[in-house]
């Protein structure tokens, strides 16, 4: 008898249907598997069978054919499991045929019967629910996973009985329910540090504040121990709130990646990566021969931050060069193209000179050439990318212990969450919600500039020796400042900030 | 051969330093002479290299050949006796010889008055200023400013008389054609554009060796009236063109550093030794016999007018919010967090006055965040 049954895998981070088709006629008997298989799919007929077995349901002897279509697909991981059961179950006459339409099964089985979680559960729901599948059978530990996407009714299973069982209509199993705005909502946080410990650095402070309010590259020059680090550790206190569709975005990567923790059901506070800077192209880009994501791509929606940028590997830099102008990173291997979100803020941090001491000439022992040297390991077009360049510099004595408080971490949110929302109201009709995410044509939509700031930026752009992707940046700049300020036009006194705090030009080099 | 084109064969030796070059031909009895030795005495007088070096280029043809591929890159040579050899440099020891020329070659002869700013390649915030400053104030009462186009001081001093509008000369340790370091093309360019005279000693592509640099510093100091050594370690490089200096009876001009300072220790050992001491371009316009200029007093606010031009800005037309920040700016670069503690405003509204003030000359940013009064 045959049976048909939606299964699913995961290609890149976006989910694709797969179905199940399982045969049971005359003939030796024999497990037969085709359909493009890896060996963790071959791997699954004996899984299934032992599992079958030790559940109560021995096979018949005849002969049984699985198809894994379409064919062309190769087909990865061990989310096959489970569907192919409940196929072989359907065909033998165990489980109604009519009970296993337009119902997608995804699970890995035990040799006793246990059903064990899986990678990448919510980009195959989410895929399922676009195509019209609203019903779905997961294992119990990715149910809150699964149950992210509103609509879906999500049955979690713990083992093959439960699935026979409810199938049969012997067993009510309630579908799981997951409350995402409330999740996301969340009570305040408690990240175990705050801006209010971060004495002097006053200019920098308001540069991590543009640069989190419209999720701005940003990056910190400044001798060791002068705070850069400490600085990059409390951005995530003042980033933007996460939306809905936001969060199911990093959540499909974290969920293809497997770092998804058991019971957890979406990501509800933005990335914040700090890669080591041994880290490989591979690693950050993501990769591998069925590629998974890099960190680029773990980071996306929030921070990477790369402490001591100069030390990267050169070509391991090089690599975000696409990432940070498009916002995605595209790996091309032989089973097909794989486009990874990346669209996430750059934090950088980097010494200005191999001992870390220049500008102080009292301390430094770098040669020009050294100095020179040093900073040149960043490309050009990689600093062309960043759109804040703060020079920090060692806090002295009096400030550290001075009375004098900067702002804290929850002004400086509030501040963020106010420009947050004046650019969700502005691009609600817009694939985007941040000003670093505006292309040209945004640009020139969502900035218009009066006669005096149009001058102005032909002044500065024949003045500074700007580019024009660094105009362009400038004018995205002076949006966020213009949205903290509160102001519905950028004005002049915006463009001037904007281009302070943009200055790839006045290097601290020689 | 003709006189003009011995001297471009001499100069197109570039295995040898100038001395030891002068001493050879010094030997044979001049230049036509040298040309003229039989290959086997020369062998047999010289060493294997400095024979090989003469013999290399002593070929009529080649040297046209040559001469015709300095026209066709715009490079003029001079030498002893033509009309745009510096007067100054025929009473130094060990004069060049030939002297390879890109830009305004006619300004050599009409250099009225002449110094040349050195200083350390590292240079402090403090020894940039001070280069910045001397510089564009010299260039402006009409002084060229002589420097050898490195990092650091010497690039900051010939950035300056450039943009006060004024003449400088770069004597490069290296071949004409070649820009070291490459940073610095921005002067190379806009010298070869007409504002000044880039000069070499060395041929076309010469690379630039080491051994070459310190030699080239006799130039630098020949050509000027006095030399001004801004920034200087201990054992620093300008420290030789100050020697050359006195070995040629130029005037040594010193901008002194702090006690406590490595990169000013040398600075102050040659005031110690007997240096002039000067803290504004005036002392040195003032022992050159110049008179009119502005220059600035330091602890003064105000441009100190001494005889020409106002004032180009009137300093009490700023607006109260302007002032309050132009009076935090000092005369030495300070970070922008501390000019906002000082005036007690927020970043980004002093970040935008600064903008004002930059605009309007008043303050410049020599490293980024770094201000400091222009």
């Amino acid at each position: 008898m045959y049976s048909r049954i939606i299964s699913g895998l995961v290609h890149g981070v976006e989910g694709k249907l797969i179905s199940v088709e399982t045969d049971i006629n005359d003939g030796l008997p024999m497990l037969n598997m085709v359909g493009l298989l890896s060996s963790s799919v071959r791997e699954a007929g004996d899984r299934v069978r032992t599992a079958l077995r030790n559940s109560g349901f021995g096979l018949p002897p005849k002969k049984i054919t699985i198809n894994l279509s379409p064919a062309d697909i190769r087909k990865e991981g061990t989310a096959f499991d489970l569907p192919i059961a409940a196929g072989v179950l359907a065909s033998m006459g165990v489980i109604p045929t009519d009970k296993i339409d337009n119902i997608l099964i995804l699970g890995e089985l035990g040799l006793d019967g246990r059903v064990n979680p899986v990678r990448g559960v919510l980009p195959i729901v989410h895929c399922a629910f676009e195509c019209g599948v609203r019903r779905c059978i997961v294992p119990a530990a990715n149910a809150k996973e699964a149950a992210v996407i509103s609509g879906t009714t999500v049955i979690p299973v713990s083992n093959l009985q439960e699935l026979v069982d409810y199938l049969s209509g012997i067993q009510v199993i309630e579908p799981e329910y997951v409350d995402v705005d409330h999740l996301l909502a969340g009570e305040d946080a408690d990240y175990g540090c705050d801006f209010s410990e971060v004495m002097g650095h006053e200019s920098l402070k308001r540069g991590i504040e543009i640069a989190a309010a419209g999720m701005h590259n940003i990056l910190m020059t400044g001798p060791a121990g002068a705070g850069k680090s400490m600085i990059a550790r409390r951005i995530p206190t003042i980033l933007p709130v996460l939306s809905v569709d936001e969060s199911i975005d990093i959540t499909k990567i974290y969920s293809v990646a497997g770092l998804m923790g058991e019971n957890q059901s979406i990501v509800v506070r933005r990335p914040y990566r700090a890669p080591h800077h041994t880290i490989s192209m591979h690693a950050l880009s993501g990769g591998g021969a069925f590629p998974r994501p890099g960190e680029i791509s773990l980071a996306h929606g929030g921070v990477l931050f790369l402490d001591e940028l100069p030390e990267f590997n050169r070509n391991v830099l090089e690599v975000m060069r696409q990432p940070l102008e498009d916002g995605e990173v595209t790996i091309s291997r032989l089973e097909g193209i794989f486009r990874f979100p990346a669209d996430f803020m750059l934090v950088a941090a980097r010494n200005p000179c191999p001992c870390g001491c220049y500008p102080d000439m009292t301390k430094c022992t770098c040669t020009a050439r050294q100095i020179q040297n040093y900073n040149s390991r960043i490309s050009k077009p990689l600093l062309d990318r960043i759109d804040i360049n703060v020079e920090v510099r060692k806090v002295e004595y009096r400030e550290l212990f001075s009375e004098r408080r900067g702002l804290g971490s929850a002004e400086m949110r509030a501040h963020v969450f106010a420009a947050q929302n004046a650019q969700k109201r502005r691009y609600q009709d817009e694939k985007i919600s941040f000003n670093s995410q505006l292309d040209t044509r945004l640009c020139e939509k969502y900035i218009p500039l009066g006669k005096n700031e149009r001058e102005f930026m032909e002044y500065s752009f024949a003045h500074m020796d700007m580019t024009a992707r660094g105009s362009f940046r400038v004018l995205k700049i002076a949006r966020t400042i213009a949205d903290l300020d509160g102001e519905e036009d950028v004005l002049e006194r915006h463009l001037k900030e904007a281009v302070f705090y943009r200055n790839t030009d006045a290097q601290g080099g020689l | 051969m003709s006189d003009e084109l011995l001297y471009l064969w001499y100069g197109m030796i570039s295995r040898m330093t100038n001395t030891v070059k002068m001493n050879i031909v010094m030997h044979y009895g001049g230049l036509g002479k040298l040309w003229e030795v039989p290959e086997a005495q020369l062998k047999a007088d010289l060493t294997d290299r400095q024979a090989e070096a003469i013999l290399e280029y002593r070929d009529e043809d080649i040297v046209l050949g040559y001469r015709e591929k300095l026209m066709k890159s715009g490079v003029e040579y001079i030498y002893p006796g033509h009309p745009a050899y510096p007067g100054r440099l025929y009473d130094i020891p060990d004069p060049p010889l030939v002297l390879f020329a890109r830009g305004d070659v006619d300004m050599l002869r009409c250099m009225e008055s002449s110094v040349a700013v050195v200083g350390a390649r590292k240079a402090s915030v403090y020894g940039r200023t001070m280069a910045d400053r001397f510089a564009s104030d010299m260039a402006r009462a009409g002084v060229a400013i002589v420097s050898g186009m490195a990092l650091g001081i010497d690039g900051m001093a010939h950035r300056a008389a450039l943009k006060a509008g004024g003449r400088t000369v770069a004597v490069l340790g290296c071949g004409i054609n070649v820009v070291y370091p490459k940073e610095n093309y921005d002067i190379y360019h806009d010298i070869c554009s007409g504002k000044g005279v880039v000069l070499s000693e060395s041929g076309l592509d010469v690379k630039p060796d080491a051994f070459r640099f310190p030699y080239r510093n006799r130039i630098i100091s020949g050509l000027a009236d006095g030399v001004l050594v801004v920034e200087a370690r201990e054992k620093s490089g300008s420290l030789i063109t100050a020697d050359q200096a006195l070995e040629q009876g130029r005037d040594v001009y010193v901008v002194p550093g702090r006690v406590t300072d490595p990169g000013s220790a040398g600075c102050n050992n040659l005031i110690r030794m007997g240096a002039e001491c000067v803290v504004n371009a005036g002392d040195i316009l003032e022992s050159l016999g110049i008179k009119e200029a502005v220059c600035r007093e330091n602890t003064d606010d105000k441009p100190h007018i001494c005889g020409l031009a106002e004032s180009d800005f009137n300093k009490n037309l700023l607006a109260p919010i302007q002032k309050k920040v132009y009076s935090c700016v000092r005369l030495e670069s300070r970070h922008v967090d501390d000019i906002c503690v000082e005036a007690g405003i927020s970043v980004s509204e002093v970040t935008q006055i600064l903008y004002d003030l930059e605009q309007m000359g008043l303050v410049k940013q020599l490293m980024r965040n770094y201000y400091i009064r222009a």
